[in-house]
């Protein structure tokens, strides 16, 4: 028979075992994100259809974010198509990741571009909310009425923040400016 | 009472190494950006020094006093907590929205469990003052050690860098916090049986551990963090004319979508 003090030490051990395995998780990962080098960060950029990105993004915004004066056009079949249905998304989810990171290395090594890198990340993060909606909508099979409303909005979020970024680069005349205009 | 010798090093050396700290950090002038992990490392010496009189004097007064500074000392941290935190999720002037939400989750969970587990511990010892004394020491360190661990991941989840110092003290009492968490845990467990031998043995771990991260402290915080790369003038101002557009454009976004 357990004890309650038995009971009592195992769950503190396993408490202590968990947490101590995600800080050495994390710490490493950090470490690791700390070398990333521009290079390295740019290899881990899924190629996107950026034409067809831009064609649905422009579908609800104009080239300035407001709503476009006709309202969304295209119906949800042709936004699924454009953008590669899940396995797309995924891989705007993915990019977003390294944008995450790109973000975390300019504010790293320009620590007064902190706020242009705070809004990317935070853009960043609403792209990958979108896209876990998607996913949890595709687990309860309601994705073909989800997938045009979240993933216009996706789309457009994401053209938005890739032009910001681009716009920060070749604005502060970072290295890479070119690189990164062909890869996002 | 009686203090044996190791009793009598371990509080001399704890209390070199916090007055050393201390002043580093006001030498450094840390203490503009710290506040209040400043005034922890003072309140720690204070602390210290009444103790060992109050030690002097008897059971009671050392009781009191010990309860007293206890209390203090987890509202002062749980305050180095949030001073962290300002400095790591909150680059500009407002919380960002994703952080917010995180971070009550968080310390409603490390709450919860915290409480969870303090209350499953039945410490072996025959009066209430010494339950108490094990609860309290055990409930500070989980909850610490919970906030500091999940403040590391949800930094690198959310993906926000950290400055040199903050990063050395959340490091710092992460890592005592664990220490925390097994050395209550085990003087739940043995209590104070063997005539407190084991709770004293842990007792002085702890306070060595502690030492450590004091010396840890103390080298990273008299180190100057890395010079920041100068942001020149063009784009600085081409940054502000991003940023009020990225403002704009996201206030018109989150209106939006299809009908």
């Amino acid at each position: 028979m357990i004890s309650r003090l038995d009971l009592f030490v195992a769950i503190s051990a396993l408490l202590l075992i968990a947490l101590v395995v995600m800080a050495g998780v994390y710490w490493k990962k950090s470490r690791r994100a700390g070398d990333n080098t521009w290079e390295s960060l740019l290899e881990r950029l899924n190629n996107v259809n950026r034409s067809n990105v831009a064609r649905v993004a422009l579908d609800l915004i104009d080239e300035d974010g407001s709503n476009t004066d006709a309202g969304p056009e295209l119906d949800s079949t042709e936004v699924w198509t454009l953008l590669g249905g899940l396995e797309g998304m995924e891989q705007l989810e993915a990019n977003c990741e390294v944008l995450i990171d790109l973000a975390f290395y300019v504010q790293r090594e320009y620590p007064e571009a902190l706020i242009i890198a705070e809004d990317l990340r935070l853009k960043a993060r609403e792209i990958q909310w979108h896209v876990s909606r998607l996913k949890g909508a595709a687990e309860h099979g309601n994705l073909e009425t989800s997938f045009a409303d979240y993933a216009q909005r996706a789309a457009a979020t994401y053209y938005l923040m890739t032009r910001h970024l681009l716009a920060l680069y070749e604005a502060g005349n970072l290295p890479g400016y070119s690189q990164l205009q062909a890869a996002i | 009472m009686h203090l044996s010798g190791i009793d009598l090093v371990l509080w001399l050396a704890g209390f070199l190494a916090n007055l050393v700290l201390l002043a580093v950090l006001i030498g450094k002038r840390r203490f503009i950006a710290f506040p209040v992990f400043t005034s922890w490392i003072a309140l720690s010496v204070v602390r210290t020094s009444t103790l060992f009189f109050a030690y002097r004097m008897g059971h009671a007064p050392y009781y009191y006093a010990y309860w007293a500074f206890a209390f203090v000392d987890m509202g002062v941290q749980l305050l180095i907590f949030y001073e962290a935190a300002v400095h790591i999720f909150r680059p500009g002037p407002e919380w960002p929205r994703d952080v917010r939400s995180a971070f009550l989750w968080i310390t409603a969970v490390a709450l919860v469990v915290g409480i969870a587990l303090t209350w499953l511990g039945a410490p072996a010892a025959d009066n209430y003052l010494s339950r108490i004394t094990i609860r309290g020491n055990f409930l500070s360190s989980v909850l610490m050690g919970e906030l500091f661990i999940a403040m590391i991941g949800m930094s690198f989840k959310l993906g926000l860098p950290w400055q040199t110092h903050v990063a050395k003290i959340v490091q710092g009492l992460g890592a005592y916090s664990l220490i925390g968490i097994a050395s209550s845990c085990l003087q739940t467990y043995f209590g104070f049986t063997r005539g407190g031998e084991v709770y004293t043995a842990i007792t002085h771990a702890r306070i060595g551990a502690y030492i450590i991260c004091a010396g840890f402290w103390i080298v990273t915080l008299y180190m100057e963090a890395p010079e920041p790369k100068a942001l020149p003038e063009e784009m600085h101002r081409q940054l502000v004319l991003v940023q009020q557009r990225a403002s704009f454009v996201l206030g018109r976004l989150s209106g939006s979508g299809r009908a």
